[in-house]
């Protein structure tokens, strides 16, 4: 019966459930009567309401237009009152100093109309010689990150600097009066002027202790340094004195070290242009390094291994009587020979003689070095190797004191424990992100939130931000004042060249508020004045007087470093009790967790960094995220495949992370480059790969990155790696060396090239062309690229998206193959997986004379000029795509989306971003087709100051983006018409050879084959 | 055969509007070229700065305002305070000084309106043209003559193209003149 | 009723009288726009005048 509802009737009167007549007539009308009554539509205005909302549609529309001129072009505006430096149009350079890593680099900022666009190595600093990575290219759009923090913050909420500064001074100065300790965790502090400025701190604040650390450290190395000589200075390889190099899983091509120094050193040794000189290159080393990809000699050993390989060399060699061992340190190492060595680690014996036998030969010509991941015993031993070699007059021991070593876990770990029961008043994150980077079990961030003032001092808000009280943003070291030394000959020093683009500070600014007392003291230069005072008592006085204080400090700011008389060091003896206190060597696990630094990370700093993110690893070639590395045995034995999420777990802690089968690598060991994984990031960082610093536990018994006793396990699922290069199936026997087929890479060794200069050139037939060839009869433009020196590090691409407003295209359309970058570093294998052989070649638009791609553009928006260059108007360009089908070096990039907008919340459609762009390339818009230019903006650059210095145009005035930031001076531009240039003769010389040379496509990017100094001359 | 509606308008109707819309663009698109190349076009500015006082009169050399002009690409309007060098004490009771004075007092930015601009794709460089002995009328008119600045000559890829492959009509006045670049990457990058 | 007539008169009408308004609309100047934006670049830039440059 409920169920007939829609049967029920419904009525609201009694009149009508009786269906009164009167009532059903007035329900047929919508008004009742009398009601419209005044209401006469005949009378009604004879505008409809449809007419009148079109009528005044219309006249909007028509007064909009005539509101304007058609013509208008906008405004133009200049400066109200111009500063004198900046000229609208003209590019001002300034030196300074790169803190982005402690290799302290000098460089070269250009900026235009006041906001730094690029940096460059600086010339003139001794050390890295106007050159700088890959890191410090990218720093430049650090500076106009969106999620730099603006303001200060107290508990998340924005107040003044004064109200801030009041209160951290009163909570200072009661954590002082009660005896509560203020702790103060930074990176080791390099400028001697904020040391002082820190000493000065610590006298007010007495209860200041310092903790250093770094994500990146070096803290085995300088542990090893202090036990052997006695200080805190890691002597420095000098690679170009030495004809001998041995690696122990030292990455110092990479990121050990500074790596610029010894990329411009060590190449200096592998030249084949100039005169035959090589030296020989042999890497021992469990995970593929960059530097393992530049080999000689090639061993595989696990990373825990390495110190009985070391004692093993020793042993040999002194029974080989080389070396002399003193007889209580002879029987430490006793036990230890080649065949123990092969029979428990199944290194190749026949490479290892041939180590043994160099390293005979080269007594006092050799470099051993270690990777500042291994022990701090194997580090000592290696020292003593270097000792008993003579070899220790091709390292440099210049460097400065540190004085003091890194932090331990264990002094954290009492940190943490002072924290928990109250003792520590406040805490101070000198741009330092603990919660991120130190092992879980230390328990840092439970620690922390029981602290009653936690200050974190950064740039961007982070993980350690986070859980801050107070969170102090501070300036980006393009603008901010400093002096840095590194080494004890050069101060570096460090000026602004914008003004704070927010309401920030420079960090040594907010320390010098707390040590006035006075929150109202500052004034934006105070540091500046500060700084200026130490430099002349310190360095003005000691100097040599020859001009007046401030034209000294102008000379030094203009040059960005200072010179000091200081005498060289002398090494100290070495301490043998080093050598006997080291405990033997444990037993091996069967699988060991590697942790290495992330080539572009910076150990989690430059997570927001897109450019980084997206710039190639030089190995894998993957971007965006990081991975393990297992290598083909171990994938083989576990059925693993490329993209197979695993899941890691040791030290009782669990990691799921994404595969891939390395060849090369080591057995036993799982490789992961940590860097990646931050959660508090800005929107670019987010989901980027996992945190290896949560495998890391506090207690190791050896270092702090090999992890032994670790399990893994397949998920099942699989997460996929964004790759820039596929990786050839080795197996396959149609691709297996196909690079070698076509004679993409080719290749030789230093003996067969002595004997043999032309080898090169021996199968080469002649290629006749069919068309009438082009009369070039100016400058014409060609690029050389020295594969020798090539280290596939990365710098040239990244300078190349610096200086070519390249678009960052993120994950999911380098999936699709869509990476936007002009130049790209192939990386080839050859060989087999177990031990393959590495080749890499920079690929970049060759500008061929005959290009394929001009033939076929329907519009004609690409062509030839008469300077050699292949030319891409962009507004002609209607999207074909025809011209990248047809290149068969595929460089051509196309733009399928306006990458500015492309992001949610379109990312970089933000007013703050567009700022680092270089006014004088175009920002290309969606549907066009854009590559390799030559830099034509430098060209023309250049020849403007040729037409004002009336001469013609030079070709070696000209020095493209890719050229300036190789360290290896590995390319080489210049004009080809001009018989005298070096580009001549390496377009001349035997081992010049192109790409694809058969398709008589003329390249004008001559490669000079890779030659591998190996004993025999076979490859 | 009957004619019907269809036919009639597919025959006659649908051919003639379309030619009358196709004449009607051309004819536009002709007979307005002159001014849709801003030939002609002379805005009022904020300031009635005028040239043929300044220039001409005065005979105050075009670079000592135009400083960027034979340094770089952009010519450069000159700032507030090149104006101020000498209008700090020259006739600063006459009205428009009086204007001036208030911008650079108050830090405002002046607006004047742009005149001669060409569109983003093209890079054009002044230091290479003035360096080469190129005088400012060759392509911006008699200024010295003018009150207020207007466009005289179009700035269309032709008319640059004209004078960069017939250099030694166009500028009589030089005694070496080369032909200027007419490869694309000289201007369009 | 409509003829076929007065519905082609009707459809033309429409045609032409909404192709004039979105022509007219098309022409509201940027400038409308442009000023409205220009008030939102609030980043301001300036060099530190205690900085010494490099002559390249």
């Amino acid at each position: 019966m409920d169920s007939n509802s829609n049967n029920k009737k419904f009525w609201k009167s009694l009149s009508e459930y009786n269906n009164e007549p009167e009532i059903l007539k007035n329900k047929r009308n919508e008004f009742s009567e009398g009601v419209t009554d005044d209401f006469e539509p005949s009378e009604l205005n004879g505008i409809s309401r449809r007419k009148f909302i079109a009528l005044m549609g219309a006249a909007t529309a028509l007064t909009a237009t005539a509101c304007s001129d058609y013509r208008d072009k906008g405004e133009i505006v200049p400066y109200n009152k111009r500063p004198e430096e900046i000229l609208p149009g003209t590019a001002n350079y300034y030196a300074s100093t790169c803190t982005g890593c402690e290799s302290l680099c000098g460089i070269l900022v250009k900026t235009r109309e006041g906001r730094p666009i690029k940096i460059d190595g600086n010339p003139d600093h001794p050390v890295n010689k106007g050159k700088i990575c890959a890191k410090g290219q990218a720093e430049v759009t650090y500076l106009y990150d969106p999620s730099r923090l603006k303001d200060p913050l107290f508990n998340k909420r924005k107040v003044s600097w004064e109200q801030i500064n009041n209160q951290l001074i009163s909570e200072f100065n009661k954590a002082n009066e009660e005896g509560l300790e203020i702790a103060l965790i930074s990176e080791h502090i390099f400028s001697p002027t904020f040391k002082k400025l820190l000493e000065e701190f610590k006298t007010k604040y007495p209860t200041t202790r310092e903790y250093y650390y770094s994500a990146t450290d070096n803290g085995n190395k300088l542990n090893a340094a202090f036990k052997s000589y006695g200080n805190y200075s890691i002597p420095t390889p000098r690679y170009d004195k030495a004809n001998l190099v041995v690696a122990l899983d030292d990455d110092f091509l990479g990121v050990d070290g500074n790596s610029i120094e010894n990329t411009k050193n060590y190449s200096m040794k592998r030249d084949a242009i100039d005169r035959v000189n090589f030296n020989r290159l042999y890497v021992i080393e469990g995970r593929m390094s960059l530097t393992g990809m530049m080999s000689d000699y090639r061993l595989r050993l696990r990373p825990d291994a390495q110190l009985e390989l070391v004692w093993t060399l020793i042993n040999e060699l002194k029974n080989n009587g080389i070396i002399n061992v003193p007889s209580e340190l002879s029987s430490k190492v006793s036990d230890y020979t080649v065949t123990k060595l092969v029979s428990n680690y199944k290194i190749n014996e026949k490479k290892l003689r041939s180590l043994l036998s160099d390293l005979s030969i080269n007594k006092g010509k050799t470099i051993i070095t270690a990777g500042k991941n291994l022990s701090e015993s194997v580090h000592v031993s290696v020292n003593y190797l270097n000792e008993l070699l003579d070899n220790t007059g091709n390292f440099d021991f210049n460097n400065f004191d540190l004085g003091s070593p890194y932090s331990s876990y264990k002094d954290f770990e009492n940190l943490v424990s002072r924290m928990e029961s109250e003792k520590v008043g406040v805490v101070i994150n000198l741009d330092v992100n603990p919660v991120f980077n130190l092992p879980s079990d230390i328990g840092f961030e439970k620690g922390y939130s029981k602290v009653k003032t936690t200050v974190a001092l950064s740039l961007e808000n982070n993980e350690t931000g986070e859980k801050s009280k107070y969170l102090l943003p501070i300036n980006h070291f393009l603008e901010s004042w400093g002096d840095y030394k590194n080494k004890t000959y050069v101060m570096s020093l460090q000026q602004p060249v914008i003004n704070s683009l927010f309401n920030t500070r420079q960090k040594e600014s907010i320390f010098l508020t707390w040590v006035t007392g006075e929150a109202k003291s500052y004034d934006v230069n105070s540091y500046h004045k500060y700084l200026l005072d130490n430099f002349n008592t310190t360095i003005y006085n000691n100097s040599s007087k020859k001009t007046d204080s401030n034209s000294f400090w102008y000379g030094s700011l203009h040059d960005g470093i200072v010179e000091l008389n200081t005498k060289p060091n002398s090494k100290s003896a070495f301490n043998n009790s080093a050598i006997s206190s080291i405990p033997n060597p444990a037993s091996k696990s069967k699988f060991s967790v590697y942790l290495t630094e992330g080539y572009f990370l910076g150990g989690g700093k430059y997570a927001n960094n897109g450019w980084l993110q997206e710039t190639p690893h030089p190995v894998t070639k993957i971007t965006w995220d990081n991975y393990v590395s297992v290598s083909p045995a171990t994938a083989k034995q576990l059925g693993i495949e490329k993209d197979d999420l695993l899941e890691i777990s040791v030290n009782k802690k669990k990691l799921k992370i994404a595969a891939v089968i390395q060849p090369g690598l080591a057995d036993e060991i799982l490789h992961i480059e940590f860097g990646n994984g931050r959660k508090v990031v800005g929107d670019v960082g987010l989901e980027t790969g996992v945190n290896a610093f949560e495998l890391i536990s506090k207690n190791n018994s050896e270092t702090n990155f090999i992890l032994p006793n670790a399990e893994l396990t397949k998920t099942g699922d699989t997460y996929k790696l964004a790759s820039t290069q596929e990786h050839h199936s080795l197996d396959d026997t149609f691709v297996k060396d196909f690079h070698k087929v076509r004679k993409i890479i080719q290749e030789g060794t230093v003996n067969e090239y002595k004997k043999h200069p032309h080898f090169l050139h021996d199968e080469k037939h002649e290629i006749f062309s069919i068309t009438d060839e082009h009369k070039y009869t100016e400058v014409k433009w060609a690029m050389a690229i020295d594969l020798n020196k090539c280290t596939s590090c990365g710098g040239c691409v990244t300078a190349c998206n610096v200086e070519n407003n390249i678009p960052v295209v993120g994950k999911d359309q380098v999936l699709h193959g869509r990476e936007m970058q002009w130049m790209r570093i192939d990386r080839y294998y050859s060989g087999t997986p177990e031990d393959p052989e590495i080749s890499n070649q920079p690929m970049l638009c060759q500008h061929c004379d005959n290009a394929p791609c001009e033939n076929v553009c329907p519009v004609n928006a690409t062509n030839h000029s008469p300077d050699g260059l292949n030319q891409m108007a962009y507004n002609r360009c209607v999207g074909t795509r025809y011209c990248s089908n047809n290149c068969p070096f595929k460089v051509r990039r196309f733009n399928f989306f306006n990458f500015r907008d492309h992001f949610a919340d379109s990312y970089y459609e933000n007013d703050l971003t567009p700022l680092g762009n270089n006014p004088e390339v175009t920002v290309r818009s969606r549907g066009v087709m854009e590559k390799c230019t030559f830099c034509i903006q430098k060209i023309m650059d250049a020849r403007q100051v040729a037409i004002k210095e009336e001469r013609p145009l030079n070709g070696n005035d000209v020095v493209t983006a890719c050229q300036q930031a190789c360290p290896a001076e590995a390319i080489v531009f210049g004009d080809s018409n001009d018989p005298e240039s070096r580009i001549s003769k390496y377009r001349n010389h035997n081992l010049a050879y192109h790409v694809l040379e058969t398709l008589n496509v003329k390249p004008n990017v001559t490669y000079i084959a890779k030659l591998r100094n190996t004993h025999s001359e076979e490859v | 055969m009957k004619k019907t509606v269809l036919d009639y308008t597919l025959k006659i109707r649908l051919p003639l509007t379309l030619f009358v819309i196709a004449a009607a663009f051309v004819i536009t698109f002709y007979a307005s070229r002159a001014e849709r190349d801003s030939v002609g076009y002379t805005p009022d500015q904020p300031i009635a700065f005028s040239h043929k006082l300044h220039a001409g009169q005065m005979a105050i050399d075009c670079q000592y305002c135009h400083i960027g002009v034979s340094k770089g690409r952009q010519a450069t309007i000159p700032s507030v305070n090149i104006c101020m060098n000498c209008h700090a004490v020259a006739r600063k009771d006459k009205p428009e000084i009086i204007k001036l004075t208030k911008y650079y007092e108050e830090g405002k930015p002046l607006p004047w309106k742009r005149i001669h601009k060409i569109p983003d794709y093209a890079y054009f460089n002044h230091s290479v043209h003035v360096n080469k002995g190129i005088d400012c009328a060759s392509c911006h008119g008699d200024l010295k003559e003018m009150e207020k600045v207007g466009q005289v000559k179009a700035f269309t890829m032709t008319a640059c193209l004209d004078c960069h492959r017939k250099p030694h009509e166009n500028l009589p006045y030089l005694q070496k003149v080369n032909n200027g670049p007419e490869n694309c990457f000289a201007c369009h990058r | 009723m409509k003829t076929n007539r007065l519905n082609r008169k009707i459809f033309f009408d429409k045609i032409i009288k909404s192709s004039i308004g979105l022509g007219l609309i098309s022409l509201i100047p940027t400038n409308f726009l442009k000023a409205i934006n220009r008030e939102s670049k609030k980043i301001k830039v300036s060099p530190n005048p205690l900085a010494v440059k490099r002559n390249k």
